[in-house]
């Protein structure tokens, strides 16, 4: 029942663990961390923007973000792993007294019942549960604390003595087996009769060959078989079953499970204790709060049938023939005897620890004197000498473990002394912990004390290293070491003694000096580097490593570590890894690192040289680096310590391969480009140069380093053209350099997309930085990327390819190569998408742009020019044939793009149509002279209607086309209304649009109007009427304000409609609101504004 | 149509001292209404005695079997003439005093082999011609006065084993070398306080298998005859199991069970007395043992 309550409990205490950790991380720092990282990634991406559009400072967006982030993560896990361990300090303190259980009474008195509530001695009792849990709280809390530390003990020792070894358990009490007792064939009559009597017989029966988990499950049916004979009041069928279970615990082999078999027996005797105890504290009306007393029990509350069942108890207990039975079961129901008298349970526990004395085996002993103290601490005796008396019993009898009788048993199973001793750990690890916890120092001294005189104390040793509070063990170590390593031992090897004493001295640095380390140290450190075998010497160094670092200076540190390397020269063996990573992760976790030494200096690269070639060496690279790009802030600038860090990094590398997973790759990539980053020579461009030269060779396989490599490049060489306004001779050289470097890098990277951002990149730094020859290569290399674009990304291809174009107006043509050569390279590639090829939209796109390119070429004096640079305008200089050639290829281009609208319209593909129609249309009325050009506007006019014509336009794309944010301007809205106006003239009563729908195009202009900044005291509605009247005025030619037949003939010849007089009256009379035979557009756009 | 008879004492240890009166319940559980013709409560006290047929042969054990003597025999009606129990549950209480006859001495409540001391109280409701009688007897303890009996003085006693002290059986047998020391607190003991001691193996060439006290009771009945005299075993209780370590003291505890053993009781036809034997068992199975005779009184 406790058990089980316990289990619930310690779920419920992990559970709110978990929980408060959860609450934890999504509290506020890590809200304010992520908000800050967002924060971060905006800051760095308008960085990015803004780098990119004057080609200064280029950062990898993508790289850094996700590298900060993992940082971020890392450091946040930690603070989540330091809240998790506190929280389990904290919480068996916080833990909720778990609902105390009612007793049923099992017979209830009718008069009795009928006198509840008005009974003092029952008034007296419950008095006594209200006050009891408080006032009992620090005393169930150390027995709550005795239990749990036991628990994790217990599982602890579950968890480590296995055994692979068939076992065997004897009882009377399992089903199955074979039967040892051969009945007698006797008849029938009497054989009945005999079976009544043999209810208890006892058909021991010996289960062998069982495995580990067979042998635990037998335990759990013989527990199970204890409380189905106590449910039946079978109480001696019970105490049986206890004695056999304690009897289990004489046999010590196979030795490895015994601790194992040590913890599942007490569990069981542990649940006799408890039933025995409850049901004479049932029996006696004695009401249990929390499975203990109350607070003011006394024995002579204890009613006289109940003791006399407890004295029962006893009396049968100890005519048990067996010890070590006896002793158990004993230790098991000690509790009872609270039942009997003011027990001074010291007494019974002193007398119990002096009985063990009489149990031979060791072993067993050890064990038994564990169950005692736990059974002991469990009791609320204030006074603990029992404790004292029982560890003064183990050091009597601790010369057992060496006496022949163990000797001569070890070797009949052919065990190892060692294996041996160390079954004795968890045993003198509780015996010595529960010592400790009595906190009198005078009394651990004088047990310290003569832990000295035994012969052979190594195993007391190691529990009392690891089981005493660490203030009192420090200042003693020296001493124990100066005894450790003069003095030979055969059972516990020096080593392990050395290697727990290392322990407890690195888990508490804080500490640590009080063991005097400057004498500490010159007695270890012999001791350390005369160790041969490999394996002890790393044992040692492990446990040693944090304690060493902490005491000793730069100088030293670099002697241990000569020392480890030299030991596992050449090659350490696989199993000695993780060790070795955990001597890296000391040598790094140390508090007053010196990284400057310790990487400038070979000793550790001697001690990667050691690790095994690949995996495992690449495991320890990564512990070092990764810890030195949390711990090093610094700018990194020292060339050796960067030639280092980079070798380091770079095995790293050297493992990846084919067969290399996708995270580790990205894992590594962080770790190099986060080095990259840190690498700064400050104003020693050319060093930099040759360490990303460096890098580049060193990270070959990796493309985002290489990607981030090329960023670094560019912005060292926009670096450079900061601090040097005017490029001389060796800055220029310095640059072109760079671009070269950048135009070789780029290509090993397989992404095309990042290749062509990068290429373009590189070309506008390039040409910031007047290498024009670079600039040109990157651009070739750029445009040559195009026809390897997928198809998925379509925004952001046309995105860059508007900054490719962008480019290309402002970087000049080459000699050698004829006129708008990148241009003409560019749609060449783009031919090739074929109006039904996926990138067919792209193709036009380009085309359009190149168009608007080819009209920005054309004028006079470009909108921008790169300073220092000379582009077309001023190369050409106005060249008629130059311009004359940009005015073909316009023409050319437009041919192309009017056939491709045609072509798609003959394959019925109309939404294209539709959408490349706007496009273009957009375009004419943008950049094109519709005025000079009547053609032009008329072919506007067209596209219009073909747009319009399927009815399968994008009405939002059309809405962006003719979009608000172009309305704004007037001339364009102008146009607009002019071409419009124009369709609805040459079409209104035939198809494309009446009267309404012309009103309803001016509406819709007016709504596509962005808010009135403009207006100027007119009010809005007045502004829009206005701009139509400015449409209107086109067609007015003598300006009256009408217009009349003649006026739109004229007007219609303009757009090459021509029309029938029928045509032009009806259209009059249509638009004609009062009839006088001409149009009056202030009263048409007056009417058509206030209807 | 089922009756059944219970007697509860009120003491539900069930131990009166002598001069004490005994108090309980007679209950009388019937499923329907019974008749009877008065219902009687017995008193009685008896030793019962019995030869060994180790002593005097099968044949005169058979035929010599010693009287029991009484030393207590009470009776009085609980339910005098007939009449009728109703159905269900019935309680009838009766207190008697505890007295022995003017010569006889009430002894303690003793089980043994050869020898018991018991005492019982019997209830028995008579009934009609057709029925059967009923009865049910149930037995109390009897403990000596404080005023009357010993009381245990302190005598402790120091021994030594050696080779040299035990009498060989086999002269084949190879004694090993071994010297055993140890000292029992007390030869004279309160039977209700453990017997205790310690007992230290000061150097063995042998292993030991087990250290074991061994409480032996000697029975001695006298008759026309003679008398027999046995010594058995009552309980063997292992203090030491293995190998057990050299030099250190090893205690010596042992409770006294109930009912099986009483203070050492002499009189005219019988003996009850007690030994306890001290055993150390090699791992060849030889043991070497220490005989002492020890003194039990009730305080």
């Amino acid at each position: 029942m406790e058990e089980t309550s316990l289990a619930e409990e310690e779920n419920n205490r992990s559970r709110s663990a978990t929980v408060t950790v959860a609450t934890k991380e999504t509290g506020t720092p890590s809200g304010a961390t992520t908000t800050d990282a967002a924060a971060d990634k905006d800051t760095i991406r308008r960085d990015q923007e803004s780098g990119a559009a004057d080609g200064q400072l280029f950062t990898c967006v993508v790289c850094q973000s996700v590298f900060q982030t993992h940082r971020l993560l890392q450091r946040h896990r930690e603070r989540a792993n330091h809240f998790g361990s506190t929280n389990k300090e904290i919480n068996p303190k916080t833990k909720p007294i778990s609902p105390k259980k009612k007793i049923l009474l099992a017979y209830s008195d009718p008069l009795s019942r009928a006198l509840e509530g008005s009974d003092p001695l029952s008034q007296f009792v419950s008095k006594d549960e209200i006050e009891g849990p408080e006032l009992y709280s620090p005393a169930s809390n150390q027995k709550d604390s005795v239990s749990q530390e036991w628990l994790r003990h217990r599982t602890s020792i579950l968890g480590k003595f296995t055994t692979s070894e068939k076992l065997s358990i004897t009882s009377s009490f399992l089903q199955g087996g074979e039967k040892l007792v051969v009945k007698q064939q006797i008849n029938d009559k009497i054989k009945h009769r005999l079976q009544q009597l043999d209810e208890f017989e006892e058909h021991v029966s010996e289960h062998k060959g069982l495995s580990r988990d067979d042998y635990v499950s037998r335990i759990t049916q013989i527990s199970h078989e204890l409380h189905q004979a106590w449910a039946l009041d079978q109480r001696v069928k019970a105490l049986k079953i206890v004695i056999q279970c304690s009897k289990l615990l004489l046999e010590t082999h196979p030795f490895a499970f015994y601790p194992s078999k040590f913890a599942l027996i007490t569990d069981i005797l542990d649940n006799f204790g408890r039933m025995v105890f409850e049901r004479i504290a049932e029996k006696g009306d004695i009401r249990l709060v929390d499975h203990q007393l109350p607070k003011y029990f006394k024995p002579e509350h204890v009613s006289e049938a109940a003791r006399e069942t407890c004295r029962n108890w006893m009396y049968k207990i100890a005519s048990v023939r067996e010890l070590l039975p006896r002793i158990y079961v004993e230790m098991a129901v000690l509790k009872s005897y609270s039942f009997l008298e003011n027990t001074d349970f010291s007494a019974n526990l002193i007398r119990l620890s002096r009985a063990i004395r009489g149990v031979g085996n060791p072993l067993v002993a050890a064990y038994a004197r564990a169950y005692l103290m736990r059974i002991g601490l469990e009791q609320f005796t204030q006074d603990r000498s029992f404790v004292i008396e029982n560890v003064r019993d183990l050091f009597l009898s601790y010369n057992q473990l060496y006496s022949n009788s163990v000797r001569t048993e070890l070797t009949v199973f052919r065990i190892d002394l060692a294996d041996y001793l160390s079954l004795f750990s968890p045993a003198y690890d509780w015996i010595f912990q529960t010592l400790a916890n009595t906190g009198q120092h005078d009394r651990l001294d004088a047990i310290w004390r003569q832990s000295f005189n035994q012969p052979e104390p190594g195993l007391l040793w190691l529990s009392l290293l690891s089981q005493f509070p660490s203030d009192f063990v420090l200042p003693r170590c020296l001493e124990l070491a100066l005894h450790i390593t003069t003095t030979p031992s055969t059972g516990v090897s020096s080593q392990q003694l050395m290697v727990m004493m290392g322990q407890v001295l690195s888990s508490n640095l804080a500490s640590s000096s009080e063991s005097k380390p400057g004498k500490m140290l010159n007695v270890i450190w012999p001791y350390l580097s005369r160790k041969e075998d490999a394996e002890s010497y790393l044992q040692c160094i492990e446990a040693w490593m944090p304690y060493l670092l902490r005491h000793w200076r730069v100088k030293e540190v670099h002697v241990i570590i000569n020392d480890i390397a030299h030991h596992f020269r050449p090659k350490a063996q696989a199993h000695h890894v993780s060790q070795l990573n955990n001597i890296v992760h000391a040598l790094i976790r140390t508090d007053q690192i010196d990284y400057q030494s310790l990487f400038t200096t070979d000793p550790l690269m001697g001690l990667l040289d050691v690790y095994p070639e690949g995996q495992s060496r690449a495991e320890a690279a990564k512990i070092l680096l990764q810890q030195f790009l949390i711990d090093y802030d610094r700018p990194l600038s020292h060339p050796l310590m960067v030639d280092h860090l980079l070798s380091i990094a770079r095995i790293l590398h050297d493992t990846l391969n084919a067969t290399s997973v996708e995270d580790e790759k990205r894992q590594i990539s962080e770790l190099a480009i986060a080095l990259i980053d840190r690498v700064d020579f400050g104003r020693d461009f050319q060093q930099m140069l040759s360490f990303y030269g460096d890098a580049r060779a060193a990270f070959t396989n990796l493309d985002p380093v290489l990607a981030h490599l090329v960023q670094a490049i560019n912005r060292l060489s926009s670096r450079t053209r900061q601090l040097i306004q005017e490029h001389n001779e060796r800055t220029g050289h310095f640059v072109r350099a760079c671009g070269a470097f950048a135009y070789i890098t780029i290509p090993a990277i397989s992404c095309p997309m990042i290749r062509f951002r990068l290429y373009l990149l590189s070309s506008q730094v390039a040409l910031a930085n007047e290498c024009l020859g670079q600039a040109d290569a990157c651009l070739e290399g750029a445009i040559n990327l195009v026809t390897e674009f997928s198809p998925t990304q379509e925004q952001w291809i046309m995105a860059s390819l508007s900054n490719l174009l962008s480019t290309l107006l402002v970087q000049p043509d080459t000699p050698d190569q004829n006129r708008l050569h990148h241009l003409r390279r560019l749609l060449r590639n783009a031919r090739t998408f074929s109006i039904n090829h996926t990138m067919h939209r792209l193709r036009s796109t380009i085309y359009l742009q190149a168009i608007r390119l080819l009209s920005a070429y054309l004028q006079p004096d470009y909108i921008y020019h790169v300073p220092n640079v000379e582009s077309n305008d001023r190369l050409y200089l106005g060249d008629d044939e130059f311009r004359s050639e940009a005015v073909d290829y316009c023409s050319q281009l437009l041919t192309e793009l009017l056939n491709d609208i045609n072509q798609l319209g003959n394959e019925n593909q109309h939404r294209k149509q539709a959408s490349l129609c706007l496009d273009l249309f957009s375009l004419l009325i943008e950049s094109a002279d519709l005025d000079a050009e009547p053609s032009l506007s008329q072919l506007a006019a067209q596209l219009y209607h073909l747009a319009r014509k399927h009815n399968q336009w994008d009405a939002d794309y059309a809405a962006f086309v003719i979009g608000p944010g172009r309305s704004r301007d007037f001339y364009y809205l102008m146009t607009v209304s002019n071409v419009i106006f124009s369709c609805a003239v040459g079409y209104s009563g035939s198809t494309l649009m009446n009267e309404t729908e012309f009103f309803q195009w001016v509406k819709r202009i007016q709504a596509l109007r962005p808010p009135p900044e403009q207006t100027s005291g007119s009010s809005a509605d007045e502004e829009a009427g206005l701009d139509l009247v400015a449409a209107f005025r086109v067609f007015d030619r003598d300006k009256n304000g009408f217009i009349t037949k003649d006026e739109l003939r004229l007007a219609m010849e303009l757009i090459d409609e021509s029309m029938t007089e029928q045509g032009l009256n009806d259209l009059i009379k249509m638009a004609d609101v009062d009839k006088d035979g001409r149009i009056n557009y202030e009263g048409i756009i007056s009417n058509s504004i206030l209807a | 149509m089922s009756v059944s008879l219970d007697i509860r004492l009120k003491k539900p240890s069930k131990i009166y001292r002598e001069g004490e009166s005994v108090s309980g319940v007679v209950v009388i559980s019937c499923s329907t209404e019974t008749r009877h013709e008065g219902v009687n409560l017995t008193v009685e006290g008896i030793v019962n005695l019995e030869l060994s047929s180790k002593c005097i042969g099968q044949y005169e054990s058979f035929y010599n079997s010693v009287k029991p003597m009484q030393l207590l025999l009470n009776s009085f009606p609980i339910c005098k003439g007939s009449g009728k129990f109703p159905h269900g549950m019935t309680e009838m209480p009766f207190v008697f005093n505890l007295q022995g006859g003017q010569t006889r001495v009430l002894h303690e409540t003793y089980h043994g082999v050869f020898i018991n001391i018991q005492y019982f109280m019997k209830v028995d409701m008579k009934r009609g011609l057709l029925a059967k009688d009923l009865d049910k007897s149930c037995e109390f303890i009897v403990e000596s006065l404080a005023k009357s009996a010993e009381k245990a003085i302190l005598k402790p006693i120091d021994f030594v084993i050696v080779p040299e002290s035990v009498q060989k059986l086999k002269r084949k047998y190879n004694v090993p070398n071994f010297k055993i020391t140890g000292k029992l607190d007390s030869l004279v003991c309160s039977i209700s306080n453990p017997f205790t001691g310690e007992i230290t193996i000061e150097s063995c060439d042998e292993k030991i298998k087990s250290i074991e006290i061994q409480l032996v009771r000697v029975e001695t009945c006298g008759c026309a005859d003679g008398y027999s005299k046995d010594a058995t075993e009552i309980q063997n209780i292992q203090i030491g199991d293995g190998d057990v370590v050299r030099k250190v003291p090893i205690p010596i505890y042992m409770v006294f069970p109930r009912l099986f053993t009483c203070p050492t009781l002499s009189t005219a036809n019988f003996k009850l007395e007690f030994e306890v034997n001290i055993s150390v068992v090699f791992e060849d199975n030889h043991l070497v043992s220490e005989n002492f005779p020890i003194y039990i009184t009730r305080f």
